[in-house]
């Protein structure tokens, strides 16, 4: 049975040369494909969110690597492609109270949603009958 | 160059004068904390040494030393000599391992000797009657401002208590007051020039002569900067508050070493390692017996300061010993903007937000004239997260619980887990980049 959620890996990088490239580096060298990313930043360091497949596998390959990842569940949703059709989700995540503590766009219409309140925004987006991805979808 | 001497009874007695003196002081130096402090006594008990073996001065050598640690553990009255209603003040020291301060009492003799010991230190380094004299250390615990507040009352200046900060309100007295003497960190002198340059006010707006500074360790390098940056003459003085404050030593106007107050003080210099006396001249560690207090009584205290004696005579006209500027510590300990700061203090801050070992690393650059501290943190999982704003406030909040703890404002800096340098031992905790 599928979670309906995904797993998104967040890293603790420092602002230093190449960084980002050792991170990707690593997955690559495993056979492991980044299907999406955000960065959030700094001056000092940023926090690189990405959304991989075998987000357990990736998981410990960074950690083997030194690196502070954290896991979390997050929501990615095919948003409509058509005007006014990301306006609508985040629509009804404010109707109903949900704060988004930030989101991104993944690849074409799918946007990740990191929620401070998931069960019920996963509810809201299924009573809708909106696409949400699944990391066997990937 | 005129040299004025508060006390020339003492500051320039001869040797035998002076030795004859410290013995008959230290003898009942010795019987008053064998008698009056448990804690020494078992310290000499221990040794198997009783006041009647201390009969010369090569007897000081037998008595046991006394710590910080010792004021830690005897926290808060457990130093105290006298009954507490005897005592009319209390100061005391930042920076300690343990969160308590070292605290000590001073009876109505210890505040007259250490006036008057204050005194000797603002004459020696120029200052009398006709100044207007400047205070902008800090009043409070820190003996720095009363300490040489009462000095220079008792030398006759016109003090002005400002106390610390405020920069442009302190060249503001300056200029409106003609203050002839500043009295400060050296790094805070700096400071006042910087803040002089940035604002455009010209030297000539000052009447400025005489600086006396102290607080924390500084080098020539620094003095040059200052007398050229302010055109004066910086003067350096010793002490700390365990054995008196102020007025310990310091220096004349030939600012070739800091002349001790041997009527009250004896001064060793010893190797921390092997703690036996290093041969004259040899740099080692100060350690200090103050002969005169009542309150607060220390024999052999050890400073951690590293210092040497300077062989020879001073032609200021003071026979005392002269030690060196104080060149470094045998410890971790810190002094930032005259603040004393230990790394195990950073490391409780972030032990209670950690709830683990904390790796860190404390940088000490200057920035402009003044010192910045960075504390690198290692984020680690327990602290780490996908918010900015949950990582924002968690640098937010080791800034504050820092600021709490050390008095301080710091720069906290995340860092990736073992982008710190590791080494074999014992940590490095501190890059001191200052010099």
């Amino acid at each position: 049975m599928s979670k309906d959620t995904i797993t998104q890996l967040a890293i603790f990088i420092e602002n230093r040369t190449g960084r980002l490239a050792e991170v990707c580096r690593h997955l690559g060298d495993k056979g492991l494909n980044i299907y999406g990313f955000s960065i959030a930043d700094t001056e000092d360091y940023g926090i690189f969110r990405l959304i991989c497949k075998r987000s357990e596998m990736a998981h410990e390959i960074l950690k083997e690597a030194g690196f502070t990842v954290k896991e979390n569940e997050v929501l990615c949703v095919r948003v409509p492609h058509k005007p006014g059709g990301l306006a609508h989700v985040l629509k009804s995540f404010s109707d109903a109270g949900i704060n988004v503590e930030y989101l991104y766009a993944i690849a074409d219409s799918l946007i990740v949603f990191h929620l401070d309140e998931l069960e019920r925004g996963k509810q809201l987006i299924r009573d809708q009958g909106i696409e949400i991805i699944n990391q066997e979808d990937f | 160059m005129v040299h004025r001497i508060w006390d020339p009874r003492w500051e320039s007695a001869d040797r035998s004068t002076i030795e004859n003196l410290q013995v008959e002081l230290l003898k009942e130096q010795v019987k008053r904390l064998f008698n009056k402090l448990p804690y020494y006594r078992k310290k000499m008990q221990e040794k198997g040494i009783s006041p009647e073996d201390v009969t010369s001065l090569d007897d000081l050598r037998l008595l046991p030393f006394t710590e910080k640690k010792d004021f830690m553990d005897n926290y808060p009255f457990g130093m105290f000599a006298i009954p507490l209603n005897e005592v009319v003040r209390i100061q005391g020291s930042s920076g300690t391992t343990t969160g308590k301060s070292s605290i000590v009492g001073y009876s109505r003799n210890d505040l007259d000797t250490w006036s008057n010991l204050c005194a000797r230190l603002v004459t020696g380094a120029g200052v009398g009657p006709h100044d207007v004299a400047q205070v902008s250390f800090g009043y409070g615990l820190f003996t720095g401002g009363f300490g040489l507040h009462a000095g220079l009352e008792r030398a006759g200046a016109l003090v002005i208590p400002l106390s610390s900060g405020n920069t442009s309100r302190q060249i503001k007295f300056m200029i409106d007051m003609k203050s002839t003497a500043l009295i400060s960190t050296p790094t805070y002198a700096l400071r006042i020039a910087e803040v002089m340059k940035e604002e455009s006010i010209p030297r000539e707006a000052l009447n400025l002569k005489w600086g006396l500074f102290g607080g924390e360790p500084w080098s020539e390098a620094i003095r040059d900067q200052i007398d050229s940056n302010l055109d004066i003459t910086a003067t350096d003085n010793y002490g700390m508050s365990e054995v008196m404050g102020p007025g310990i030593s310091y220096e004349c106007l030939e600012r070739n070493g800091m002349h001790v107050a041997e009527d009250h003080f004896i001064i060793e210099i010893i190797d921390p390692e092997t703690e036996e006396p290093v041969a004259d001249g040899e740099v080692g560690e100060v350690v200090l017996t103050a002969l005169t207090k009542e309150a607060v009584p220390v024999v052999r205290y050890r400073s951690k300061d590293l210092s040497r004696i300077i062989p020879g005579d001073c032609p200021c006209g003071r026979t005392c010993k002269r030690m060196e500027k104080i060149r470094g510590r045998t410890d971790d300990m810190l002094i930032i903007r005259g603040v004393n700061v230990f790394p195990t203090q950073i490391e409780g801050v972030l032990l209670s937000i950690e709830h683990t070992q904390p790796h860190y690393q404390l940088v000490v650059t200057k920035r402009g004239a003044l010192d910045a501290l960075e504390v690198q943190v290692e984020v680690t999982e327990q602290i780490f997260h996908d918010e900015m704003k949950k990582l924002k406030s968690l640098e937010e909040e080791i800034r504050y619980r820092l600021k709490n703890e050390l008095n301080l404002d710091c720069h906290v800096k995340l860092v990736e887990p073992k982008s710190l340098q590791r080494f074999e031992g014992k940590a490095r905790r501190v890059l001191d980049q200052r010099e």
